[in-house]
């Protein structure tokens, strides 16, 4: 009886290796089998189709890019816009029609500085006709 | 005053004006309008500094 429980022992252990090692191989035939890495090397091969759903993600940008130029229109419309307005505002000062008055001496030039008492002091004035017709001097008084 | 009666476009013209300092010491200011026929100001102020020693 005793050599038939032994059997018995021994048989289940038997079996206990033979699960354990059903089932270890699965984990050893990766690195034990070289060609464990192919089928890794295949998994990876599915994963750049993976990556190719990525180009997914780069879709998502086309998106964002619509998006900026849209404010690209935007700047440029309100550059237009002050171009225009800066445009009227030279064309006004860089064109004059009729006659303008230009001071051409600065306001150094009208310092006398110091100077005695009772003299008669002789200064010119340089001034210009900077706009398209005859400037007429009317009238220099004195105020 | 010595001035130009009129400027053709471009032209650059000298008025010359005349001050007296008079008898009183200090800084004084004294002012010249010119009148012209520009539309954007028929009336131009220029204004002279000179400050007389005692």
């Amino acid at each position: 009886m005793k050599t038939a429980l032994r059997n018995l022992h021994w048989v289940a252990l038997l079996g206990l290796l033979l699960t354990a090692a059903c089932a270890a191989p699965e984990s050893n035939n990766a690195p034990a089998n070289g060609n464990s890495a192919p089928p890794a090397e295949a998994a990876n091969a599915n994963t750049p189709p993976a990556q190719p759903a990525t180009p997914l993600t780069t879709i998502p940008p086309p998106a964002p890019a619509p998006a900026t130029p849209q404010p690209a229109t935007v700047q440029p419309n309100s550059a237009t816009a002050a171009k225009p307005a800066d445009k009227p505002a030279d064309k006004p000062a860089a064109n004059v029609e009729g006659p303008k008055l230009v001071m051409i001496s600065q306001e150094k030039d009208l310092d006398f500085g110091n100077q005695p008492q009772e003299k008669t002091l002789m200064r010119p004035i340089r001034i210009k006709n900077g706009g398209t017709q005859p400037l007429n001097i009317d009238s220099v008084t004195p105020s | 005053m010595d001035f130009p009666k009129v400027l053709r476009p471009g032209q650059v013209g000298t008025i010359r004006v005349k001050v007296e300092t008079g008898k009183s010491p200090g800084p004084h200011t004294k002012s010249v309008t010119i009148r012209t026929n520009d539309p954007s100001e028929t009336s131009h102020l220029v204004q002279f500094k000179f400050d007389v020693k005692g």
